[in-house]
């Protein structure tokens, strides 16, 4: 599906990956997301009904990288709804919430979603929201971590609350697409070099850019 | 001092040349006078920011009155006339709500539908408390969505937030909540089928700003019953969810061509709907536009009993909006600048069009066969949601699915071209410029299934080749009378999804889904109650499509104890009603069954699994 329709005249970025946040209703994704952008947190939040999206432009390697983070409700009913979204991701992150064990059990759920609807290499991260609530905790790091490498994928715990590892879960999960990216363009240019040696390497890499 | 407002303009991210209400110049020379509305955040001058509110949520000096602009001042002060003219108060009958229960009086007059008496919203309750295991998850959802504040006045607009708080001035937070999740409890015992679906408790709160709990309750139900697209909430189960939401969606989308010229613009604006519809429609726009605006849709919708309004208004919204709309993949936050654009006066002058009510039903019906054409489609996705929904393999659903198909290509030979041309644009949902072909506007849409005599035939077919060593015993008669259920209107067809839905339930359900999805479907079609008659027919068929019982001798003297007492427990009854069936659900015979039927399941899977294989390849 083409969410984007709107192609930037002007880049002031190198590359615009695309996030999206999945997991239970009420993990925090929408203040994860309120945090990252705009640093700002409230208590009481307005449901997230559909989907919503927020821009933040960063700095990795040298290089302009904008990213559109999209905030999905997490309700069951609203799946039909948001997993039109995963295709044209580049990353997903499944969020959970310390102190709601369902929201944590649910995550082979959400998993097996992205299994489905997303593309094939799309870059995944697992993050425990609310670290701040420690008395209230049923889910122990351990555990998180453990299900993460089961998985094969990342693990951080955060906290959306006292902004704790927000930015730096963010930007892994910005540096892994970038590093998977480059892998791709390498092995297509590499593949391309061999058929067509002289191509312009840096055409193609904004050509492929297309990320929707 | 210049340099001072200089600073202070600049470190607030001002960037406007103009006042940002009557456009006069405001740089240079007039800076001394710029003001910043604290409600909505406008930069205006001196003329345009003269007034002073207290502002709910502002921190500083919570308690004295803040500089506002003169469109939020138009806009408080036809809140406050709204709220004193009409006698509002938080959970209290109102001259609004009066008047919108008389219209609906009129409306069932005129329908000759139920009265109000039936809705008894104190029954429900009651209803609730008496069994509440039975809507444990629902209320889970609804206790997290209410007691963590996240239905509290401070979630809402300013614009909105400013009423509900005004309102609810002098209750408790905790009364105020209970009195939301009331309304929403008898709402999820009112309709099982339905649940709650997140959105519902925004439009609980503003109900209660006109009302009390009571007629928010039946006011809601009319909503539900009446206005809004049939199974708008509808649950996921059977791969149908939000599937009402949906078909509003899609006519929405294909209204915007109508109303706008360039192709490109068209485009961007039926993307940005596409996105913000969930929001828009299960909120019925109380947290987009102000809540003048919202009141005056409502107030509308009400009066006609009819969605129409609010197509109309949120037309006109984009019309009002639309440089900030095609803006939107640049400057996500766009909502802020349509609640602050959509003016009242602005929006009712605008309102001023029609859209027609068949344009609106044909587009529903295109939905609609698109909707059961899908199924119909040869793709591993669509194979995986229906394997998700039944209890069919990948291999048993491409077989039926093909003998599905070939029972519709022989049925509608004429068509098939056409509908294959559809299949291509269903699949994704954001599609672009379909109701501009001409071609489908001639034509005349309908749902393409199967007949109550395929239905039996297919059934009958399906026992025989699939089913193995669990083939359920049901007679010809009892297989009428399943269709009959699924179906939702008189002389329908059942399309590909619903009907393996319903063999699923038919010959691989367990008990307890079985008494369920009957009574669900049964109360989905508007039926309301069973007779004493067809309930027991229903029993009894259930239990005999249960291969176990048959089987088990006595697991079978059992089932027909308990059919014994059922019939002398339900003796002096007429009408049988959801509750009565679900209490049924936890009767003992019921639970025993269940459980012996699942160990049965597992023990049998795989034997049954390789000998469909077989089946299938030879």
């Amino acid at each position: 599906m083409n969410n984007t329709p709107y192609q930037e005249q002007s880049q002031e970025y190198d590359h615009l990956f695309k996030l999206v946040l999945i997991g239970n209703s009420g993990v925090g994704k929408s203040c994860m997301l309120m945090r990252y952008a705009e640093n700002t947190f409230t208590q009481n939040f307005y449901n997230t009904i559909g989907v919503d999206f927020k821009i933040k432009t960063i700095n990795l390697q040298g290089k302009q990288i904008k990213l559109q983070i999209w905030d999905t409700a997490g309700q069951d009913r609203f799946k039909t709804i948001t997993t039109n979204y995963y295709r044209g991701a580049h990353g997903i992150v499944v969020v959970y919430d310390v102190t709601d064990r369902l929201s944590f059990e649910n995550v082979k759920t959400w998993m097996s979603e992205i299994e489905k609807y997303a593309q094939e290499n799309v870059c995944k991260l697992l993050i425990g929201n609310k670290s701040d609530l420690s008395d209230k905790r049923t889910v122990s790091t351990e555990e998180g971590q453990q299900l993460a490498s089961s998985l094969k994928i990342k693990f951080i715990e955060t906290s959306a609350k006292n902004s704790n590892n927000i930015d730096s879960a963010f930007e892994s999960m910005a540096q892994d697409v970038l590093i998977r990216i480059s892998d791709i363009k390498t092995q297509q240019d590499n593949e391309r070099r061999r058929l067509k040696p002289g191509v312009n390497v840096n055409e193609q890499k904004s050509s492929s850019e297309g990320c929707c | 001092m210049f340099r001072k407002i200089i600073n202070k303009t600049i470190n607030k991210g001002y960037d406007a040349q103009n006042c940002e209400i009557c456009k006069k110049n405001l740089s240079f020379f007039k800076l001394k006078r710029i003001h910043k509305c604290k409600r909505c955040l406008r930069y205006v001058c001196a003329d345009c920011g003269s007034q002073k509110a207290i502002i709910p949520g502002y921190d500083v000096k919570p308690n004295e009155p803040h500089r506002i602009c003169n469109i939020c001042h138009r806009e408080l002060d036809i809140q406050v006339k709204i709220i004193n003219c009409n006698d509002l108060c938080w959970n209290q009958n109102s001259y609004i709500s009066e008047k919108w229960r008389n219209s609906i009086n009129l409306f069932q007059l005129e329908k000759k539908k139920q009265t109000f008496q039936s809705f008894s919203y104190y029954e429900y309750l009651e209803q609730y408390a008496k069994n509440k295991e039975n809507y444990e998850s629902e209320i889970e959802i609804i206790t997290k969505d209410v007691d963590l504040g996240r239905s509290d006045s401070q979630v809402f607009n300013y614009s909105s937030r400013q009423f509900i708080e005004n309102l609810q001035q002098g209750q408790t937070v905790e009364q105020t909540r209970q009195n939301i999740k009331n309304v929403l409890i008898a709402l999820v015992v009112k309709y099982p089928y339905l649940g709650y679906c997140q959105g519902m408790n925004y439009l609980a709160v503003v109900l209660l700003c006109f009302t009390n709990e009571e007629v928010a309750f039946q006011l809601y139900c009319h909503l539900i019953d009446n206005i809004l697209p049939d199974k708008y909430y509808q649950k996921n189960g059977k791969g149908s969810g939000l599937i009402g939401f949906m078909a509003e969606c899609y006519v929405l989308r294909n209204l915007i061509p109508s109303y706008f010229d360039d192709q490109e613009e068209i485009n961007h604006l039926q993307t940005f709907l596409e996105m913000q519809c969930p929001n828009y429609l299960l909120t019925l726009l109380i947290n987009t536009l102000n809540v003048t605006c919202v009141f005056h849709v409502w107030d509308l919708m009400f009066m006609e009993n009819s969605i129409i309004p609010f197509e109309r208004c949120l037309i006109s919204m984009i019309w009002i909006n639309k440089e900030h709309i095609l803006d939107y993949f640049k400057n996500p936050n766009v909502s802020d600048a349509i609640l602050r654009n959509t003016t009242y006066d602005e929006l009712k002058a605008k309102m001023n069009f029609t859209v027609s009510e068949e344009k609106r039903m044909a587009l529903m019906e295109q939905f609609y066969q698109e909707f059961s054409d899908k199924w119909t489609k040869d793709n591993s996705n669509i194979h995986y949601q229906l394997k998700k929904i039944t209890k069919f393999s990948i291999d048993e659903i491409k077989q039926i699915q093909k003998e599905f198909n070939k029972l519709l290509e022989t049925k509608y030979p004429q068509d098939q071209q056409q509908e294959n041309q559809n299949f291509e644009e269903t699949n994704s949902p954001p599609k672009e410029n379909d109701i501009t072909r001409p071609k489908s506007e001639s034509k005349k849409f309908q749902k393409r299934g199967i007949s109550k005599q395929e239905f039996v035939n297919l059934m009958i077919k399906f026992n025989q080749d699939y089913q193995a060593e669990n083939k359920i015993i049901i007679k010809n008669e009892q297989l009428q009378k399943i269709f009959e259920l699924f179906i939702e209107v008189e002389g329908g067809v059942l399309d590909l999804r619903e009907f393996l839905c319903c063999m699923s339930i038919v010959t691989r359900g367990d008990v307890k889904e079985k008494l369920e999805m009957f009574f669900y479907i049964f109360d989905a079609n508007k039926k309301q109650y069973l007779s004493k008659n067809e309930f027991f027919f229903l029993i009894d068929t259930l239990i005999h499509s249960i291969q176990v019982i048959e089987k088990n001798k006595n697991l079978k003297e059992n089932a027909c104890q308990f059919l014994i007492s059922l019939e002398d427990e339900y003796m002096n009854k007429e009408k049988i009603s959801l509750s009565d069936f679900l209490l049924l659900l936890s009767s003992p015979f019921i639970q025993e069954l269940s459980y012996i039927q699942q160990v049965e399941q597992s023990r049998s899977t795989v034997q049954v699994m390789s000998l469909n294989l077989k089946t299938l390849y030879n």
